[in-house]
């Protein structure tokens, strides 16, 4: 994978998908042209992306980027509407898109400001670990990087 | 005494071939060897005994086609013909250098330098001859290859040559599956599924074809 002069390696790739973590260096870049490059020179036409300094994004249990998120209950186990997590518990949380330059990080559960445990990344892949609000209600999240956020319609199962 | 004749191949501007030793036995008297064209010669004048005469062949300055010449070593004539060879054209490209498989029938540049309208492509040192092969300008030639010849994966071997010269250094055309395609919208955040933004650090999804 090419953006401008910076090159990538795929995590995977199948005929028609691949992913990738955007290189680091982009940061300060305020647009870049993405190329898929195969048999070292045979090259897509370029996409142009406008490049954000974050756009965070959380994993969700079925892939769809909606729905219940990819999530840890407090004990390990997988958060789910079966195994729903306990108000004033913390959860784990997995996304990407967090940034490179010490972003602040912050997550609100249905619109409250929860305690940030931990954020970290490795890879492009963010854990954080927040603590549910005992007020919480339907457990709607929204992940803020800097000043962009996630999409709504993520959540977690709440007692 | 057995004279084998020698052959030689020189291609202009080449350094000169390498000398030829010619063993020379069943001597019974001494033999003068002297070269009967200047640009022949030998590395000594006479031979006394059984041994080797080494024959030096400085072509540099004979034009292209089969030269004969003759060195006598005592009555005996050792011919030796040398090949010469105009420098082959200079080939740099061909373009496109790369065509996907299933493609129609192709127009294909040839790039280089010291073409004529005699110049010859080849193809896997073939002469190519199914399609005209077009003179452009002395740095590039044209011609067309058919379908056929994309249907499966395949490294084509290019070359060309001029009457009376070298053939060129290859350069090849490949023949593979097509390049990759990103899809419309293509390039989303793994995790949420948008798009038309990247930030740095974040994993993305990319959807097309051909990767």
């Amino acid at each position: 994978m090419h953006f401008d002069g910076l090159l990538a390696t795929p995590l995977y790739v199948t005929p028609r998908q691949l992913s990738v973590v955007v290189p680091a260096g982009l940061a300060g870049a305020r647009e870049v042209n993405v190329i898929v490059e195969r048999d070292f020179d045979w090259r897509s036409v370029p996409v142009r992306m406008v490049v954000w300094p974050a756009r965070p994004g959380l994993f969700t249990s079925d892939s769809s980027g909606r729905g219940l998120a990819a999530a840890l209950n407090e004990d390990g186990t997988v958060n789910s509407a079966a195994n729903p997590a306990a108000k004033g518990s913390i959860v784990v949380l997995w996304g990407t898109g967090g940034g490179v330059e010490n972003l602040p990080q912050k997550v609100f559960i249905d619109g409250i400001d929860c305690e940030v445990l931990y954020s970290g990344a490795k890879d492009g892949l963010w854990q954080i670990n927040a603590r549910i609000p005992d007020f919480a209600v339907k457990g709607e999240i929204v992940w803020r990087a800097g000043e962009r956020e996630s999409a709504e319609g993520v959540i977690l199962a709440l007692k | 005494m057995s004279l084998p004749s020698l052959s030689l191949r020189y291609v202009q501007g080449d350094p000169a071939p390498a000398p030829l030793r010619v063993s020379v036995t069943s001597l019974t008297q001494v033999v003068t060897v002297q070269s009967e064209v200047d640009w022949l010669r030998v590395l000594l004048a006479t031979l006394a005994a059984n041994g080797d005469v080494q024959i030096v062949a400085d072509p540099s300055r004979l034009a292209p086609g089969i030269r004969r010449g003759t060195v006598r070593i005592g009555p005996v004539g050792v011919e030796v013909a040398v090949t010469v060879l105009a420098a082959a054209p200079l080939l740099v490209a061909v373009e496109p250098a790369r065509v996907a498989i299933g493609t129609d029938d192709t127009e294909i540049m040839v790039r280089g330098s010291g073409f004529t309208n005699r110049t010859m492509v080849q193809l896997q040192t073939v002469p190519w001859g199914l399609t005209p092969v077009r003179f452009v300008d002395s740095t590039t030639l044209r011609f067309t290859l058919p379908k056929t010849y994309f249907s499966a994966e395949f490294n084509h071997s290019i070359t060309v040559q001029n009457p009376d010269s070298a053939v060129s250094k290859p350069v090849s055309l490949a023949v593979g599956r097509p390049a990759p395609a990103i899809a419309s919208r293509g390039v989303v955040s793994a995790a949420s599924y948008a798009g038309d933004v990247i930030s740095p650090g974040e994993i993305l999804t990319i959807f097309g074809e051909n990767f």
